[in-house]
């Protein structure tokens, strides 16, 4: 059962780094847009955030797996061993897994800046910054037990992510 | 009442059916298979110029398929990604001059042009031209190298056409990494470039009187354009969307196609790369596809052999595995889907000398198919 917890509150710190990190692509791209045609509305600022946590989200909670699930599964036992139980310690955690889960993605296997808010040095700045972040959340959680309401709510959000996507499609046609 | 409706559905669909043609082909494939084949070029009625990404350059004979030689001299290119040698074309007067011209990337370390990056060399698209003597390039030229430096080798676009003035138009790609250049006239990412056969520009270029453009663009704001067809001297391209917006264009000097500030697609992540899909002063395409296709080579056919596509655009696509047909009417495109089920990501599309259709597949041991009817 701990294990399993482990692995869900993992998800879950994975998860709010992707959310953390999807506006930062839309406001790079929004910001280069309104400096070069100066015509963003409100509402096509709004459209795009949804879209991108909808949309974009789901491909960076894949990408940031490949630094989180390592880093941390490695990570976790060796703090209790040695006990070291300062939470800063996951929150560098975090930021070393976003940083390696970028590298990996965008210098190793691809080749391409495909992570699109990470193009400058800000940008990336700000990845790792929601990395540090998740790492927070995760020490603030992972020894929590599991409550229905927890349950409930991630069940919500999931299904969230399935319907969302359809529903902007359908706005933007 | 119901059996009304029944009759009525089945009448629609007996109709419906009296529009869908079914073509025939012959397929046959031409030798065995080739190293990541690019483009080719007829130099005469069976023999074919082919180019490998590698950095290879071969005379291959359609009949048989076999090499005939294979061409010395062809600079040292950058095999990496998407680059590599990618397009062949004759000059107009070849069978007088012996003179090609091809497109490449390649490193490029000319001092200030190298772009910061521990794991990538600074490339950049070339275009060179050569004589072709005996089984020898000589007198080896680059006539143009883009202003267009990058480290991820991507999106180099390198079509290569020639407009009835002999002045050559080259597709120039974002570098993807590089999209919002392509706005700007300072630099060669998503650009058409117009140049005269020796590298020199033409004086009624659109921004040759700009200050702080190239004055090698013809027009900008273009992705990576992987189809050129030139025909009365209107020039048509397509080129390739990230997640849609693939686009079939007319391209006209001094014009902006609006990459990335305008388009009908979302990137590879699923990230918004822009709200919108037009914009005053931004060209709209003939038409797009959604979900993408990968448009790659285009020709227009003769209607030497298949008469009813006389004046037919066939593009190949690589992701969509078909091969698409358009018709222009009066401003309109009508597209059919051809080869659904080949299953092949197709590199680039041809016409024979007698009217065949050629395909060449993509990758290391792509193939090449010749339809006939």
């Amino acid at each position: 059962m701990r294990i399993l917890r482990f692995f869900i509150y993992l998800f879950c710190a994975t998860a709010f780094a992707s959310l953390l990190s999807a506006p930062i692509s839309s406001f790079f791209s929004l910001y280069w847009i309104d400096t070069y045609v100066d015509s963003v509305s409100v509402a096509d600022i709004v459209f795009t955030l949804l879209s991108d946590i909808f949309n974009y989200g789901p491909t960076l909670f894949l990408i940031y797996l490949i630094g989180f699930l390592p880093t941390f599964i490695i990570g976790t036992p060796l703090l209790s061993y040695f006990k070291i139980r300062s939470v800063i310690t996951f929150g560098l955690f975090g930021l070393c897994s976003v940083m390696v889960s970028i590298f990996l993605v965008q210098e190793v296997i691809i080749g391409t800046k495909v992570i699109s808010g990470s193009r400058t040095s800000f940008g990336l700045a700000l990845h790792y910054l929601t990395g540090f972040f998740a790492g927070l959340y995760f020490a603030s959680t992972y020894k929590n037990k599991l409550s229905a309401k927890f349950i409930f709510s991630s069940v919500v959000v999931i299904l969230l992510f399935i319907v969302a996507p359809k529903m902007l499609n359908i706005f933007s046609q | 009442m119901n059996s009304l409706l029944n009759k009525t559905f089945f009448l629609i669909i007996f109709l419906s059916s009296q529009f869908i043609k079914s073509y025939e082909f012959n397929i046959r494939q031409v030798g065995d298979t080739f190293d990541d084949p690019w483009s080719l070029a007829f130099i005469d009625e069976d023999k074919f110029l082919l180019s490998e990404m590698p950095g290879n350059l071969k005379v291959i004979s359609l009949d048989t398929g076999e090499l005939i030689y294979s061409v010395k001299g062809v600079p040292q290119v950058l095999y990496d990604g998407q680059g590599g040698l990618s397009d062949v074309v004759l000059d107009p007067k070849f069978s007088e001059n012996k003179k090609i011209y091809f497109s490449y990337s390649a490193e490029d370390t000319e001092e200030g042009q190298l772009v910061d990056d521990l794991f990538s060399p600074s490339n950049t698209l070339f275009v060179a031209s050569a004589s072709l003597v005996g089984d020898t390039l000589k007198d080896l030229k680059i006539i143009f190298k883009a202003k267009a430096y990058r480290t991820a080798p991507a999106h180099y676009g390198g079509k290569i056409a020639f407009l009835s003035d002999g002045t050559l138009i080259i597709t120039s790609g974002d570098g993807y990494n590089n999209k919002e250049d392509a706005q700007f006239l300072d630099n060669h990412f998503g650009k058409i470039i117009r140049i005269n056969p020796d590298g020199s520009v033409p004086s009624d270029n659109p921004f040759v009187d700009q200050d702080n453009a190239l004055p090698e663009i013809y027009s900008y704001g273009h992705r990576n354009m992987q189809g050129l067809v030139i025909s009365n001297d209107v020039i048509y391209e397509n080129e390739h969307g990230p997640k849609g917006g693939d686009e079939f264009n007319i391209v006209e000097p001094g014009k902006n196609y609006g990459w990335p500030a305008i388009c009908y697609c979302v990137d590879y992540s699923g990230a918004q790369i822009t709200p919108f899909t037009e914009m005053e002063g931004m060209e709209q395409p003939l038409t797009y596809w959604r979900p993408s296709i990968a448009p790659s080579g285009m020709m227009l056919y003769s209607g030497k052999k298949f008469k009813e596509w006389k004046d037919s655009f066939f593009i190949s696509a690589l992701s969509g595995k078909i091969l698409s047909r358009l018709t222009l009417n009066s401003g309109k495109v009508e597209e059919e889907i051809l080869l659904k089920d080949f299953n092949e990501r197709l590199r680039n599309v041809y016409e024979t000398p007698s009217g065949n259709i050629l395909l060449l597949t993509d990758g290391p041991g792509g193939k090449i198919f010749e339809l006939s009817p």
